[in-house]
């Protein structure tokens, strides 16, 4: 092909191509110009890795998104939108603490952000008490401005969870995420409440789901008077008070 | 509608930080990277592992996979794709967590896509997935737009088109343009670690 052909032969639609959507006849018209013509042949080349990797991706997708979709329907609860907490680096998951390498020391330069001090404080909060305060907001619906690890108080070793909260507007919502705390009794459920520790003022939150999972809001206001969670074993017997069995508790 | 896949997308978190720098920073030790790579490509890990693994095991081994990119995080290589490693850990310990649990019940057709060579080739394609999420972060929005409304949402140009109110050969000129640059920045990664 010369100069002069490139310049005034008309390249096909590739994107179409791809795509399906020309006709018979413009399909292969396109297939005998790419025969003939390097040029085009190596301007579909460029075109095929981005929709092999886009038709894969969607594929992917459709496949994860059906997971997640046939969870909602037979859970008792949909999905989270939101990621649990990062765990803490220097405590973590239960696995974590079992793996000596995971309580590494971790290098302090490269701190260039206040989410660097908050992870530092972290470290040292979560050793003394675990408190976590990490502001991480995305500028974009709830914004997270705390998270902590509910620790075990009565609750059987290996039960650990996290609490989240999140800011939208005057709104405050926790995420409760707790694991390995052993199925009530029948009759019992657990219930997770706000906690003042100074004045033992308590406020009820909601039942705790059998996921070991709560989603519960309250005014910014409300919350303002409270800095703690609690998870406490009640009794299904009628009396809305707290039964004094706490089995986990985080400091906010 | 909404694309398909809008649920694990990648894209806003990433669009502050390129998965390059991500990888890097935390290969350099800097534990905010680690938090960003958590925010960015969490939702996505965590459906790929929702795939295999009970719901009530899945937030557990999540965290492990983000330890172990920290713990590993030596072995980086920030030239070469972040998601195709980070993916394999999620492989390796999505294998660990069905053979340390006594599952009443394990889906066979599980266990046959998670190990072995089909469970590489899965793994492999949910990392290419994200990072060509991570690649159309970085397409100016209405590319990025007028692709993935015809990928994720299966429209055709004309309908793109009708729906943008943009004359139908723009909207070829905004994909193919947007396409070539896809293509250059997935072959550019390189190979995978």
């Amino acid at each position: 092909m010369t100069e002069r052909d490139e310049d005034e032969h008309e390249t096909p639609d590739f994107v179409g191509l791809l795509a399906g959507e020309l006709s018979r006849n413009q399909t292969v018209a396109a297939a005998r110009h790419l025969e003939g013509c390097a040029v085009c042949a190596h301007k579909l080349a460029d075109l095929v890795v981005a929709h092999a990797a886009l038709r894969s991706s969607s594929r992917v997708g459709r496949l994860l998104d059906e997971d997640v979709e046939m969870a909602t329907v037979h859970d008792d609860e949909p999905v989270s939108e939101f990621l649990p907490p990062l765990a803490p680096l220097h405590s973590s998951t239960p696995e974590a603490r079992q793996d000596p390498k995971a309580d590494e020391p971790v290098a302090a330069t490269h701190r260039r952000r206040a989410g660097m001090l908050a992870a530092a404080a972290i470290l040292v909060l979560v050793i003394a008490g675990s408190v976590i305060a990490v502001s991480v907001g995305s500028g974009r619906g709830p914004t997270p401005v705390a998270s902590a690890a509910l620790q075990p108080i009565e609750a059987p070793t290996g039960a650990w969870g996290s609490v989240s909260v999140f800011a939208d507007g005057t709104t405050r919502s926790l995420t409760v995420e707790t694991h390995r705390l052993p199925e009530p009794a029948p009759q019992r459920f657990y219930e997770v409440w706000l906690l003042d520790p100074a004045t033992r003022k308590m406020l009820p939150m909601g039942v705790l789901s059998p996921s070991g999972r709560g989603n519960y809001s309250v005014s910014a206001g409300i919350m303002a008077g409270y800095s703690a969670v609690d998870v406490s074993l009640q009794a299904n017997d009628g009396d809305p008070a707290h039964s004094e069995t706490s089995v986990l508790r985080a400091q906010l | 509608m909404d694309a398909p896949f809008d649920r694990f997308a990648l894209a806003t978190v990433i669009e502050a930080a390129t998965r390059d720098s991500i990888a890097g920073r935390i290969a350099v030790d800097d534990e905010g990277a680690l938090e960003e790579a958590y925010r960015a490509y969490g939702p996505a890990v965590r459906a790929y592992l929702r795939h295999f693994l009970p719901r009530e095991e899945v937030d557990d081994v999540l965290q492990i996979v983000f330890l172990e990119v920290w713990r590993s995080r030596s072995r980086i290589d920030p030239t070469r794709p972040f998601e195709a490693w980070l993916f394999g850990i999620a492989r390796k310990r999505a294998i660990d967590q069905l053979r340390r649990s006594s599952h009443e019940v394990v889906s066979v057709d599980a266990v046959r896509e998670l190990v072995g060579p089909d469970g590489e080739d899965f793994a492999d394609r949910v990392a290419w997935s994200a990072e060509l999420r991570t690649g159309l972060s970085k397409l100016p929005a209405e590319q990025k737009e007028a692709i993935e409304l015809s990928y994720f949402s299966g429209l055709t140009q004309a309908e793109i088109a009708d729906r943008l109110g943009s004359p139908i050969g723009t909207i070829k000129a905004r994909m193919a343009r947007g396409m070539h640059r896809l293509t250059d920045l997935l072959v550019a990664e390189g190979e995978p670690i």
